[in-house]
């Protein structure tokens, strides 16, 4: 049993060929978050280095903001992973959490990485590369880099993001009522004339008496009545619904009629039949009535909200109603609580005006769904391979970084080393998949793991190493512009000495 | 048989990458960094040359000879035998198809050193039959994982595993108890208990002349002891299609369990003296009606005949006969007084309608159930409450029903399935069991 919440795992997925072995993953994961880590939080980012004329005490709180961006960046991709893994599930709750941790994560990532792309395309590359080797981690850890996991979860994505506009309307109508209905009132304080007081009263009864009626229909008050009593509590609630049926109408009647003599100045009349009116009406509008009137109604409503989620989370997994009605009241929620969660994860350095915030998170869903099902098509299309989809797009990002590292302006061998870590991030993984694939998950086999990762790390770190030393060589030696053209022509020509390996590499068979 | 793997070719699309986005932003950074991919590359290809690899390989079996369900030790070792190090060695044993693995695993993946052993250990469940291991496959990779070599070593030490019926239970000149039977009877003649003593008649036993009566009144008088006989058990093995399922892939079916529990009782039974007969239900077979019958009958050639009439019922694999036929047949044919011991999974309400026939003719009978039915669905819970329903309903005829679960050591299940009436001195069994 999970001490909180759904298991981002499942024993059902153990000794299947989903992901790779459990060692090579934490050593692929580790390098490419040391990394990260690395690069994110030393000084020479944002133009920063050493020797530069900067104090050095500016650059402690520097490295601080920039460990506070890490810590963003990664609870962004942390989420989005536990997100994508939850929405594979069937349970309702599973859903739920799965499109409050995915659709906000997501939409911020994305938002923020295209933001960053335009204004700074450098480190637009640098941070996307990064997040999508991390996403492309996280999801292999969880077994759902394939088209078949993605595809639903993009699927719940869409509908929460409907759910997400549906109920915004709604709180834009709500909210449009109560401000008509303040601008007719009068402000605060001040107390409303007989007319208004009426209007109001009406509309608090009809709203009160709909709720307690609501509430009414999802309490299990028969169920919870003696087998004995049952006869007459269900007389009583027939006659319970058919007088709050005839009281809605009745208001709704009221205020149909009311609102149109108020505008009419008919009012004028009653008052003259009937003159305590004057003093009795604008008594309906104040606290006490008001309160009364609503309170009932929205407790029974609350209470009946309460026992439907019950019902809801206990009765038995129904897939498709439950893949339905989570995205419904994941959008309720994200509509409600974590647009300023959600403004606050989006990673866009200096002031961004608001408006520029809340265009990002209109349309980061949509970017989002629309980078889902490119991913899901260059699987389809064996762009990227379905099994080893998580190491292949890991490799892909770390690739993307070390260029976005290069632009940005960060030593060569911290570029030189991201490379490497691009490398070895696809050797250990795709190594590890080929274990699991042969051996499963059951057998031992963290020595032979260990074994491969360490000759890959070694064989990395003397290319640095090496790497390193040749570059300052060839900034010592030659001007920039002389050596770049040189290296330059010395990849190409290695580029062309390797044609004739194409063949021998490409028809071999598969591992 | 070597192989290449494909794993390092999207690696010069990085380095070309590298170069193009190096060249276009002039940055000497990313065209080193070009090199790292080709640095890979080219440490996979310097590394795939094949090498001489020397395994020795040995396996033990035990026990090599079991009875069914019962489950098998194996332990697989693998030594370098070479003076190089293997860098990368994945064994698989090949487990015979027909067993399962229910512990361990026979998969391993190693780094060894030379003169270093790997052990796999792992455990299955027998199955009837003699089933071969192939030799296992072993794959090793060079030191960059790109060249992929498969060998299938020689085996030394056990090469197969054994699964008989009666694999367990020992011949019956072993068990030493050659008695007539052990049943009691209120009837006087030869025995253990007392029963009474009569006047001497020429030809008695001297052994059985009441010497303390002479000796005081100088009459020769003899002891009868209360007679010990044979008891008639039929055992009805129930071999009907729906029977031939087991709780996994691997498992051994209920007829198997049910012919294996038979071949132990018949053991029991023939070297305590009683005759024993067989009945095949669900088989076609030479007998009246379809049956493979054996009448009641004792001895060491009733044994050897009644093992392979079981051995025959766990090899059925034909259709359905009349098996409402072949009960009726069988009151035909089971003799007077004979107790009936059935053995079935209770998958169906056929076996119970049977017992409850035999009860009401009078017969002793015995049910004792092989569970196969695992309980971790919905439909395998409801299928277990409705088999103990049906063993609750042979229960309520009089029959003594025993279910045998998973885990329980046959000896124990038979024990208490027979758990003998007979253990009450001077009384014939008058329902449930009889036969110690």
């Amino acid at each position: 049993m999970a001490l909180f919440g759904p298991r981002l795992d499942r024993p059902s997925a153990l000794g299947d060929e989903g992901r790779p072995r459990a060692t090579s993953l934490t050593i692929a994961s580790l390098l490419v978050f040391g990394l990260f880590v690395v690069a994110t939080t030393c000084p020479w980012n944002y133009g920063l280095r050493f020797g530069d004329g900067l104090v050095p005490s500016l650059i402690v709180p520097t490295c601080a903001r920039l460990g506070r961006l890490t810590l963003a960046f990664g609870t962004v991709t942390g989420l989005l992973t536990a997100g994508l893994a939850l929405l594979t599930r069937e349970r309702f709750v599973s859903l739920f959490v799965g499109q409050i941790c995915f659709l906000p994560a997501g939409a911020a990532l994305v938002a923020g990485l295209t933001g960053l792309l335009v204004t700074s395309p450098a480190y637009g590359i640098f941070f996307g590369g990064f997040a999508v080797a991390l996403v492309a981690l996280g999801s292999t850890w969880t077994d759902t880099t394939s088209g078949s996991a993605v595809r639903p979860a993009l699927f719940q994505e869409g509908l929460t993001y409907l759910s997400m506009v549906g109920w915004g309307i709604v709180a834009l109508v709500l909210g449009g009522a109560a401000l008509l209905v303040r601008a007719v009132v009068g402000p605060a304080g001040s107390s409303p004339g007989p007319n208004a007081a009426l209007s109001t009263f009406l509309v608090v009864v009809f709203v009160g008496v709909l709720s307690f009626r609501l509430g009414l229909r999802w309490l299990p008050i028969r169920q919870l009545t003696p087998r004995n009593r049952r006869g007459t509590v269900d007389r009583r609630l027939g006659q319970l619904r058919l007088a709050t049926t005839v009281v809605l109408i009745g208001t709704l009647v009221a205020v149909l009629c009311v609102l149109p003599a108020w505008f009419l100045g008919w009012f004028d009349a009653v008052y003259a039949l009937f003159p305590p009116a004057r003093v009795l009406f604008p008594v309906l509008a104040t606290p006490i009535p008001i309160v009364a009137v609503l309170g009932v109604g929205v407790v029974t409503l609350a209470l009946g909200l309460v026992a439907l989620t019950l019902r809801r989370l206990t009765r038995p997994v129904d897939t498709t109603a439950n893949r339905l009605l989570a995205p419904v009241a994941a959008g309720l929620v994200l509509v409600l609580g974590f647009l300023p969660f959600a403004l606050s994860l989006i990673p866009v350095p200096g002031s961004v005006p608001p408006i520029v915030l809340v265009a990002f998170l209109v349309l980061g869903p949509i970017a989002l769904y629309l980078l889902g099902w490119t991913v899901v098509a260059a699987q389809y299309l064996s762009i990227v391979p379905e099994r080893a989809g998580g190491p292949a797009l890991a490799a892909g990002g770390m690739v993307l970084a070390t260029i976005g590292a290069a632009l940005t302006g960060v030593p060569t061998p911290l570029v030189i080393a991201t490379a490497v870590v691009a490398m070895v991030v696809w050797d250990v993984s795709s190594f590890g998949l080929g274990v699991t694939a042969e051996l499963g998950h059951l057998p031992e086999t963290r020595r032979l793991e260990l074994f491969h990762a360490v000759v890959a790390i070694a064989l990395g770190a003397a290319a640095v190493l090496s790497l390193s030393l040749l570059d300052v060589v060839r900034t010592s030696l030659a001007g920039e512009v002389a050596a770049t053209v040189a290296a330059a022509l010395a990849v190409f020509g290695v580029l062309v000495l390797l044609t004739p390996l194409r063949g021998y590499v490409a028809g071999e068979g598969r591992d | 048989m070597s192989r290449q793997s494909t794993r390092w070719r999207a690696t010069v699309a990085a380095a070309t990458l590298f170069a193009a986005a190096g060249l276009v932003a002039r940055s000497g950074a990313l065209l080193l960094a070009a090199i790292v991919p080709l640095v890979y590359l080219a440490y996979s290809l310097v590394t795939s040359g094949p090498g001489s690899v020397s395994l020795s390989v040995t396996r033990h079996v035990e026990p090599e000879l079991s009875p069914p369900g019962t489950p098998v030790h194996v332990t697989l070792e693998v030594t370098n035998e070479g003076d190089r190090p293997v860098s990368d060695l994945r064994v698989v044993d090949a487990v015979p198809a027909d067993l399962a693995v229910t512990r361990g695993s026979p998969r391993t993946g190693v780094a060894l050193e030379p003169g270093a052993t790997t052990t796999i250990e792992y455990v299955l469940v027998a199955r009837r039959g003699v089933h071969e291991f192939e030799p296992p496959r072993v794959r090793v990779r060079s030191l960059g994982g790109t060249s992929v070599t498969t060998l299938r070593p020689t085996v030394s030490g056990d090469t197969q595993l054994v699964c008989r019926l009666d694999a367990d239970a020992p011949p019956i000149d072993d068990q030493g108890a050659q008695f007539v039977g052990d049943l009691t009877t209120d009837e006087p003649g030869e025995g253990l208990t007392f029963h009474s003593t009569r006047e001497y008649r020429r030809g008695d036993d001297a052994r059985r002349i009441d010497w303390r009566t002479y000796a005081k009144t100088g009459e020769l008088t003899t002891i009868d002891y209360e007679r010990r006989r044979a008891a008639s058990v039929v055992l009805v093995v129930d071999a009907r299609r729906i029977s031939r399922v087991s709780a996994g892939p691997g498992q051994p079916t209920a007829v198997e369990l049910s012919a294996y529990a038979a071949t132990h009782a018949v053991t029991d039974f023939v070297a305590s003296g009683h005759d024993i007969g067989v009945a095949v239900i669900g088989a076609d077979g030479p007998g009246p009606a379809g049956l493979h019958w054996l009448a009641p009958e004792s001895g060491d050639g009733q044994r050897s005949r009644a093992i392979d009439y079981f051995r025959t019922a766990t090899e059925v694999t034909g259709g359905a006969p009349d098996t409402d036929r072949q009960l009726a047949e069988l009151l035909d044919l089971v003799p007077p007084g004979a107790q009936l011991a059935l053995f079935s999974p209770l998958l169906d309400d056929l076996p119970v309608e049977a017992v409850q026939a035999w009860r009401s003719q009078g017969y002793p009978a015995v049910v004792l159930s092989p569970d196969v039915v695992t309980d971790n669905t919905v439909g395998g819970q409801f299928e277990q409450v409705q088999r103990y329903t049906r063993l609750a309903r042979c229960q309520a005829t009089g029959a003594r029903a025993t279910d045998w679960r998973r885990g329980t050591p046959l000896p124990m299940a038979l024990a208490y399935a027979f758990a003998a009436d007979a253990r009450l001195p001077s009384q014939r069994p008058t329902g449930a069991g009889g036969v110690p």
